[in-house]
């Protein structure tokens, strides 16, 4: 009897649960898009500009192709001009640019002969008060080794609209996605805000940054995370100017950081 | 409106010039049970080509000039039965048929009951008889008429897992899904593996995919009217059904012998109850089922008036321990009156009700979600036998629509309560139809309908820009006007009889649809929302033609018909890239507005007769459509775009009781928006797109095949008058179906997800998700 009642539970089971396999399948070819990720921050040298290339889905060899020996300049509205060097692969920076809230901040990239452009304002600076964390329930796993949430304490300047960007990492864990938010919620508020998808391990030593983000950064990072989990499919509106296939991202932000020892709780 | 004062105004012409005439009218009913029998035909043989149909109550009006006549009144699968008539005065005239199953001798068919397809001027119409789909193989064995006329040209599935489906291009939210009258917002049950319709409690359905009459609106593509039973008059009966995974229970009896009487049927699954016999507490806990209620009752308060009440409650749970839970599920209620105010001039008055909700629940993380769609509806009808050769219908229609879009209440310290606004709106028509027959070749059903939408308040409003950022709102009270659409919608159809077995047919229609469905996936899911017309969102308005050609052949053995159509689509719906549409309190910001087209050739060969019966549907079509801000402005394929979709059904009658059936689908993937590449941001794997629903999924088949064994239905018994052999009904009818459902166990895809590798985020890989490999069912159907 037991037998054939268990044959039931293997069959409803069987029933309810469908059949997930990892496939080939052939995707349309596309032309190679260049990536730029450009960032300023509010701090002597602290800024980098990414340039990549995009490569075809179904492609897991090697890495990304970078983009060397390309110009890349950054001025500003007063009249300041710096000019990025490589200082890896495709990775550029200038020592002396010193991000300032207010001031407009333009980029200039020449690549494989394509010229691309954008600007970026540096909002006004939120400052990160605080972190605290707590052990996360496990409501569907019982057996795991305990992880924890980090929390971000900040107030939200009011009368303004405000949108963040919470960067998290640790030596053990990276950031999952990317986190974005506006103000909508949380205008004028003392906030505690979860640094959402990402769980630490005890004895973690986790730095976050808060980032005051303009908002078609905020959109942009917005469109991207939400295009990707797919209710509508596509690309990300970017604010670089310069042709088809180009896709990324420049930002000006104002950083606030702060460092936290998951040290475990009972 | 002028146009509808003219066609008036013909119709009293015509009226002048006759000579002195009667009418014969009356109700027909089934004589075993005393079930109104719908589309029943009345000739007259001494005039060919004149005749009448009952229509969904089953009753006839037909007026002939002064005369002695001989009526004929047939329906498949009935005896015919003749009447002599002399009218030298109104005569009422109510019939009973026999179905012919119960005769040893096969009941002589007569031509002119089975070549309706090709004499009505109905076209790009599909029925589906009840009777016919209990031998199709189908998924667990649980018969479905959603699932049947998925197998018909033009209505294709929107996929596996998922009870929508699209009607010549249309997307699954343009099809009208009435049940005794009543809007069912969602009709599928588990997810979309079962439709709400219980297939013991229908009686009749219908499909308009073109020449959509006039009486109908509110949505583009289709309109599928289905009719529950009235319950039997004449006797208690039973029907019912256990199956691996469900069983349901359908009781019908008289209240007052023929003049009332009640049916009442139920589902439910109970795949979940195996889970109970678990040893892990977590499955113990999991519910997983759904069940149905089909109600209805009527009584005969006189020659004159009817009173129907039927209803419909159904729901859906899913929940996992107490941790999480997800119900969902539909009401309808309908009341109606018929009045006949004289022999010619029938009246039904219709209240529904009909709502739609769904509640998840998320106790581990302290929150939950409500949402619902909520009608008041009411509509008047009238039939108007005017004459033989015209019969009008004219009506109006107004609908109170509450859309209580979400509401996320938390217990826990998550970001607070969020409620997206209620919207109200009231939806209006009138409309006035024609059916005509101008001689024995040609005949016309037009008319023309006026509808109306007005979003009323309370609500706060919001503008958008271009971009679809809120520029401004406004705070409008209760019932106040905030924005109102109307439009005429022609229709018209055309049917030119070129001899007894051929016929052309053409048709026009324009739709106006004021409601769009908020869907993330190409077919329906419980939490899809259903979104009205506003300030910032435009009626979609459809125009469609159509050319048919219909032959039978063989006697009537067989019948084929071909049929081509196009469609011109306005404010067309899509959302912008990255668009958020569940929850969003803002989302009409996230909606484009585009044009669409759609155009196809529909082939259907049926062979109606014999041992060996069945269809061949082939339809082959596009649907594009195009946005400003979508693809740079061009032409692309929409999500439902199929290019070939194929069907092939055959049922074969081993011996008397053994039946075997097969089913054959195949189709070309929908449109899906795929990666093309792939980059980094922060370090992250970013999917890179090219051009939106520029791919498409692999190809579907998939082969069923079902085997029906019925029991010793009936005996034989010696009549004593003839002293020949007869067969007899047996009380007690029951069958065994044994099914197996895809049977080459093809892993048709469902979803593919784009993902960074678990083991190794800088590579990705592709996961496609299929649902039913091979799935074997068994069920065991009774009546009495």
């Amino acid at each position: 009897m037991k037998n054939i009642l268990s044959i039931f539970i293997l069959f409803a089971f069987w029933m309810l649960l469908s059949c997930e396999k990892v496939v080939d399948l052939e995707l349309d070819k596309a032309p190679q898009a260049i990536v730029v990720e450009a960032l300023v921050f509010d701090s002597i040298g602290d800024n980098y500009v990414i340039i990549s290339k995009s490569k075809a889905f179904n492609d897991n060899t090697g890495t990304f192709e970078t983009v060397s020996g390309a110009t890349v300049i950054i001025s500003d509205n007063i009249g300041n001009s710096y000019n990025l060097s490589e200082v890896f692969p495709g990775v550029y920076n200038s020592s002396t640019l010193e991000g300032v809230v207010g001031r407009t901040y333009f980029l200039n990239i020449n690549a494989e002969g394509k010229s691309i452009t954008a600007y970026s304002t540096m909002p006004p600076k939120i400052n990160l008060d605080s972190l605290s964390y707590e052990k996360n329930d496990q409501p569907f796993n019982d057996d795991e080794q305990d992880t924890y949430r980090v929390f971000t304490h900040f107030y939200d300047a009011p009368g303004v609209e405000n949108f963040y960007r919470i960067k998290a990492f640790s030596k053990n864990v990276t950031q999952k996605g990317v986190l974005v938010l506006n103000d909508d919620l949380i205008e004028g508020d003392n906030v505690v805000f979860p640094v959402f998808q990402t769980d630490f391990e005890e004895n973690d030593t986790v730095t976050v940054q808060l980032l005051s983000i303009e908002e078609v950064n905020f959109r942009y990072f917005n469109a991207l995370v939400s295009s990707q989990d797919g209710e509508v499919p596509g690309n990300p509106e970017t604010n670089l100017n310069g042709g088809e296939n180009i896709v990324g991202y420049f930002s000006a932000n104002a950083k606030s950081q702060k460092t936290i020892i998951t040290t475990p709780l009972p | 409106m002028r146009l509808v004062a003219v066609l008036v105004f013909l119709l009293f012409t015509f009226q002048l010039f006759a000579q002195e005439k009667f009418t014969v009218s009356g109700t027909i009913k089934d004589a075993q049970n005393g079930e109104d029998l719908i589309g029943v035909t009345i000739f007259v043989k001494e005039l060919p080509g004149t005749g009448a149909v009952t229509n969904v109550y089953g009753f006839y009006s037909l007026t002939l000039p002064k005369g002695e006549y001989t009526l004929q009144y047939s329906y498949v699968g009935y005896q015919t039965i003749e009447f002599k008539a002399t009218l030298n005065q109104n005569i009422k005239n109510n019939i009973e048929l026999s179905s012919g199953s119960t005769e040893l001798d096969v009941v002589e068919i007569s031509a002119e009951k089975e070549d309706e397809n090709i004499r009505s001027t109905e076209m790009s119409v599909t029925k589906i008889d009840i009777k016919e789909i209990e031998s199709i193989p189908v998924l667990f064995g649980e018969r479905d008429v959603l699932k049947t006329i998925q197998l018909l040209p033009g209505v294709k599935s929107a996929g596996e897992g998922n009870a929508g489906f699209f009607v010549r291009g249309g997307s699954a939210d343009q099809n009208l899904i009435l049940l005794d009258e009543a809007p069912v917002y969602n009709a599928s049950h588990l997810l979309g593996f079962f439709s709400v319709f219980n297939s013991d409690a229908i009686k009749d359905l219908k499909l308009y995919k073109g020449g959509i009459p006039a009486e109908y609106g509110g949505r583009l593509s289709s309109v599928m009217d289905i009719k529950m039973k009235e319950g039997n008059s004449k006797k208690l009966s039973a029907a019912g059904g256990v199956g691996l995974i469900s069983s349901k229970l359908t009781i019908e009896a008289p209240i007052i012998k023929d003049k009332s009487s009640f049916i009442i049927s139920g589902r439910r699954t109970y795949a979940d109850l195996f889970l109970k016999l678990s040893n892990n507490e977590d499955q113990k806990n999991t519910q997983l089922y759904f069940y149905d209620l089909n109600l209805k009752a009527n009584y005969q308060f006189s020659e004159k008036d009817r009173l129907f009440l039927s209803g419909y409650f159904g729901r859906d749970n899913f929940s996992f321990a107490d941790r999480f839970s997800f119900t969902w599920g539909n009401t309808t209620a309908t009341v109606r009156w018929n009045h006949l105010f004289n022999d010619k001039i029938f009246s039904n008055t219709s209240f529904i009700y009909s709502n739609y909700n769904y509640k998840i629940d998320i106790s581990a993380a302290g929150f939950t979600i409500n949402s619902k769609i909520r009608d008041f509806n009411f509509k008047q009808d009238f039939d108007f036998y005017w004459n033989e050769k015209n019969k009008l219908k004219f009506g109006a229609n107004v609908i109170h629509h509450t859309f209580d879009p979400g509401e996320i209440s938390s217990t826990g310290e998550a970001l607070g309560d969020t409620k997206i606004e209620n919207r109200y709106s009231v939806e209006s028509a009138l409309y006035l139809s024609n059916e005509q027959k101008f001689n024995d070749k040609w005949s016309a059903t037009y008319g023309l309908r006026y509808s109306n939408f007005t979003q009323i308040g309370p609500g706060e409003i919001y503008t958008y820009d271009e971009k679809g950022d809120v520029v401004d709102s406004t705070k409008y009270t209760e019932n106040n006007p905030i924005q109102s659409y109307h439009g005429i919608e022609p229709r018209l159809g055309v049917n030119y009889i070129l001899n007894e077995s051929t016929s052309i047919k053409a048709s026009y229609n324009r739709m106006y649809q004021y409601l769009h469905l908020l869907s993330n996936s190409s077919g329906n899911n419980p939490t899809d929302t259903w979104l009205p017309s506003s300030n910032n969102i435009k009626p979609e308005i459809a125009d469609q033609v159509a050319l048919g050609f219909f032959k039978n052949f063989k006697n009537n053995h067989f019948e084929f018909s071909v049929e081509t159509y196009y469609k011109a689509l306005q404010n067309t719906i899509d959302y912008r890239t990255g668009a958020e549409i569940t929850l969003n309190p803002t989302v009409e910001g996230e909606i484009l507005t585009g044009i669409g087209r759609a155009y196809g050739l529909e082939f259907y060969l049926k062979k109606r007769k014999g041992n060996f019966t069945g269809w061949i549907s082939y339809t082959i079509a596009r649907t594009e459509v195009k946005f400003d801000f979508i693809n740079k402005g061009s032409w692309y394929p929409a999500k439902q775009d199929r290019t070939h979709d194929l069907s092939v059904v055959a049922m074969y009658s081993l011996t008397e009781r053994l039946k075997l059936s097969s089913t054959f689908v195949f189709y070309t993937g929908n449109a899906v928006t795929f990666p093309t590449g792939k980059y980094v941001i922060d370090g992250q794997i970013i999917n890179l797109y090219s051009s939106r629903n520029g791919s498409r999924m692999p190809n579907y088949h998939r082969l069923d095949v079902g085997l029906t064994l019925d029991g010793k239905n009936y005996k034989l018994v010696t009549n004593p008058d003839t002293g020949e052999k007869e067969k007899v009904d047996r009380k007690f009818q029951s069958s065994w179906n044994f099914s197996i459902y895809n049977l080459y166990a093809r892993e048709n895809a469902y979803s593919f997800t784009f993902r960074p590798k678990e083991e190794d985020p800088v590579q990705t890989e592709i996961v496609q998700l299929s649902l039913f490999k091979i799935i074997p069912s068994i069920s065991y159907n009774f009546k009495f």
